[in-house]
């Protein structure tokens, strides 16, 4: 049985509810559509946003990279063609079945308008009418990106992966980059190519606790799937407990520490997704992190123990995500005051220690929230020694350029110097 | 007894023995006047062989076309034949080219045949079915299947559906549905295009003369314009490529496109020095790459070439155009557009200009394709033309057909009538 499962081949699109169908970028980018060259002040919207994606962001380009030869020696390894196989074309561009496009269009211009928007076909035509409302074409299948909820499932059907879209161990041994996301740090890196509708000072980092709290949910979803199907997925686990270069073990810093939370020789899981997150609902919203930790505690045992039983796995992974879901809808409308942000970074860099230890990946975590949450405050009350924080913060990232050489240390060390940076 | 008074003799003298040597009174006048009359006719010749005038030869008044020739008779009546023999093809042809109608076809009228003269007409061309079906209600041609329907008896009777192409050749990638939706947004708002913004007669917004008047031949109104990226596209599809600049580029060759990019971009790092060396953008994720900078103006005008030509073939002229990748620059494919679909019929859109467009193109608001043929099938010419009908607008072959085949027209050089 768990073998017919795991014959059954993946389709080719995840099934989405959506009504319409696909009718491919170039139906938006027209000048006076969405193609404009500037951006335009007389309308809701931009209007160029198609030439921001085209020029500055990654995800029109992401078919592409299947034929690089980081993607052509994947392919090898793999025994696919990547920029033919759905297992690529999934996420790296609009991949959708010959019945649902309108018209016949180029799979390799990348993650696409509709991608994220939805199919356009039955809002295409109306919604450029005078009157028309943004709710109108979510009943025809747009998809809702203005909430923040909607937003980061979007974003972490790819970037975090579902039912459709993985990216396993055995990809990431291909060459394929491991999965990570920060909603706001990830909006900024795009760049985004809308204005925020939402008046809100600090959506930046509601963005951000949504984001954290999505990913969060998704990431135990994604556990219990795999656990139901093939068990150990390495890509669960803390990369850089096993890759990392080998020193003599006197020089050891892992051996120094020793490993009080599991059994030595166990790879850990990777819990960025919920260490950071843990401080900032110790901040917003103490209630829920409280009944939080009581599950992720448990996946994080047994995900950390290589002899566990998958299936308590997956109904330890299940029954946290659906926690995490009830956790997640409360951030979009979650109160944040004033000196939120400030607090916010003291609260992180008072946990350098628990947040460094927890391995690399969490260690980014940390870099890219304190990063935007430092942006977003000093954007609503600008401090005299914003250059010193901003400086500090970069160095941080500088200290997880090089993941396998990544070390706890320094780096809370450096967590904690910008903790004293700020009142 | 009496004597009789009148005897035989008497009454013989009464009749005229001599009356044969006189003629009687209507015989003389007969003779007197036909006398009379050939004397002045001959006269009247006389007088206008005097004043070298020989329109009291014509048969009739000519055609407006050859008025110029008066009564000069000979430049067309070829005095060796006599006036009495049809006009020679051989004169007419001196002036004017009539190309054959067809290399196959088995017999060829002459000039005259079907052009009259001395008719009055305001045109020499005679129509009338019967000029044409006498040969294509059965036709036959020197050699080979005729590529014709062989059996034309009338527009009602035997004549085939036009010979459209299946698809649309034009490589243009156009939706006329979108083109023609409501609320279509047009670059300073919305705006409802109609068919007649795009598609304008021949010889409408033809430069004026300069002096005000109009003068000068005007380009025919039967066709439509042809459609073109200046006249038609680019008020709503400028072909912008850079935020910094308020030019746009050329709607030419992509090598052209591309000479353009890199005279703009020098000239414009040569103005700003200050944007050099590139700094890079504060990193906001780990892992982030960063986007290459340009520390000299060379390296800044090769990368600004190449965002800008980036925006230009994947988006703005594919838009439009099929591009396909041929080295550093794409080629382009040939718009391909079709200039007139009906090849052996004329239409005239000034001649229909009451009829709404879409009453004939029915299926042009609907179109999403530019393969779609839009051009109407006969049955929408019949809804009007519809030969038994009382009020029928003309069914004759000559509404749509010429006999002569003008791409075979050759220039005609030399006149013997000296105008």
């Amino acid at each position: 049985m768990v073998l017919a499962c795991l014959l059954v081949p993946a389709p080719a699109f995840p099934a989405d509810a959506a009504p319409g169908n696909y009718t491919g970028p170039g139906s938006c980018g027209s000048t006076s559509c969405h193609g404009g060259i500037r951006p335009r002040s007389d309308n809701a919207v931009l209007q160029n946003e198609f030439t921001t994606w085209t020029l500055q962001d990654k995800h029109a380009r992401a078919t592409g990279v299947l034929n690089n030869d980081v993607g052509k020696r994947m392919g090898v390894i793999l025994g696919i063609d990547p920029s033919q196989s759905s297992k690529c074309l999934v996420c790296h561009s609009l991949n959708v079945p010959e019945d649902r496009q309108t018209r016949s269009f180029d799979k390799g211009e990348g993650v696409s308008c509709e991608s994220c928007h939805g199919p356009a076909s039955n809002w295409l035509g109306p919604h450029t009418q005078r009157g028309w409302q943004y709710e109108k074409g979510l009943e025809l299948g747009m998809k809702n990106t203005r909430n923040l909820m909607g937003r980061a499932e979007v974003c972490l059907g790819c970037h975090l992966g579902d039912d459709n879209r993985s990216v396993d161990h055995e990809m990431i041994a291909a060459g394929h980059p491991d999965l990570y996301f920060e909603l706001d740090s990830f909006t900024a890196a795009m760049p985004p190519h809308w204005k925020e509708t939402d008046k809100d000072p600090w959506i930046d980092v509601r963005a951000l606790a949504v984001g954290q709290g999505v990913q969060l949910r998704e990431n135990l979803l994604r556990i219990s799937r795999e656990a139901k199907h093939f068990w150990p997925e390495y890509a669960e686990l803390d990369c850089f407990a096993c890759h990392h270069s080998l020193t003599a073990a006197k020089d050891s810093w892992r051996q120094a520490r020793g490993y009080p939370d599991r059994r030595a020789g166990n790879p850990p899981w990777n819990s960025s997704r919920y260490v950071v997150f843990r401080v900032i609902l110790g901040q917003l919203d103490r209630d829920s992190a409280a009944r939080l930790d009581a599950g992720i505690k448990q996946v994080d045992e047994l995900v950390s123990d290589i002899r566990a039983d998958p299936a308590k796995i997956a109904q330890a992974a299940a029954q946290a995500a659906t926690t995490a879901d009830e956790v997640a809808k409360r951030m979009p409308g979650i109160q944040l005051d004033g000196s939120v942000g400030w607090r916010l970074i003291k609260a992180i860099t008072a946990n350098s220690d628990s947040i460094a230890g927890a391995g690399e990946r969490s260690a980014e975590q940390a870099a890219m929230v304190l990063d935007s949450v430092f942006l977003a405050s000093n954007r609503a009350a600008k401090v005299a020694n914003s250059q010193q924080i901003s400086r500090a913060i970069a160095a941080l990232f500088q200290l997880v350029e090089n993941p396998s050489a990544y070390n706890p240390a320094p780096f809370a060390q450096q967590m904690r110097s910008i903790g004293a940076l700020v009142q | 007894m009496s004597s009789r008074i009148r005897t035989t003799k008497q009454l013989a003298r009464r009749i005229n023995k001599e009356y044969f040597k006189k003629l009687a009174f209507i015989p003389r006048w007969r003779r007197l006047l036909s006398l009379i009359v050939t004397v002045l006719g001959l006269g009247w010749l006389v007088w206008y062989a005097f004043a070298r005038d020989a329109s009291i030869y014509s048969a009739g008044p000519l055609t407006k076309a050859h008025a110029s020739l008066g009564s000069q008779c000979g430049s067309c009546h070829n005095q060796e034949k006599g006036i009495a023999r049809m006009v020679a093809d051989t004169q007419c042809l001196s002036c004017h080219d009539g190309p054959v109608h067809s290399a196959r076809q088995v017999s060829t009228p002459a000039c005259a045949e079907c052009h009259v003269e001395h008719q009055g007409l305001e045109t020499l061309m005679v129509s009338g079915d019967r000029m044409c079906t006498s040969c294509h209600s059965d036709l036959h041609t020197t050699g080979g299947a005729p590529k014709v329907a062989a059996a034309i008896h009338s527009w009602s009777n035997g004549h085939p559906e036009f010979d459209l192409p299946k698809q649309d050749p034009g490589q243009i990638k156009f939706n006329h549905k979108v083109h023609l939706k409501k609320d279509l947004r047009g670059l300073s708002g919305l705006v409802q295009l109609r068919c007649r913004d795009c598609h304008r007669p021949a010889g409408i917004g033809a430069p004026a003369d300069p002096s005000g008047s109009v003068s000068g031949p005007r380009p025919s109104r039967a066709y439509m314009a042809p459609i073109t990226y200046a006249g038609q596209c680019a008020s709503c599809h400028p072909l912008e490529f850079d935020p910094r600049m308020t030019e746009v580029a050329p709607h030419k060759d992509p090598q052209v496109v591309h000479e353009f990019l890199v005279a703009k971009f020098s000239a414009y790092i040569q103005a700003h020095p200050e944007l050099l060396p590139e700094s890079a953008r504060a990193q906001r994720i780990v892992r982030q790459t960063q986007d290459p900078l340009a520390g000299s103006a060379r390296e800044w005008v090769l990368l600004r070439v190449a965002d800008s030509e980036r925006l230009l073939w994947t988006k703005t002229c594919l838009q439009c155009h099929r591009l396909t990748p041929d080295g550093a620059l794409p080629r382009v494919a040939p718009a391909n557009l079709n200039a007139r679909w009906l090849k052996h019929g004329n239409f005239d859109h000034s001649a229909h200009a009451s009829v709404d467009c879409e009453r004939c193109h029915t299926a042009a608001a609907g179109s999403e394709r530019t393969s779609d043929v839009l051009i109407p099938g006969a049955a929408v010419c019949r809804e009007c033309h519809a030969s038994g009908r009382a009020a029928s607008a003309g069914t004759e072959c000559t509404e749509c057909h010429e006999y002569h085949d003008w791409t075979k027209e050759k220039d005609v050089r030399h006149s013997k009538v000296g105008l």
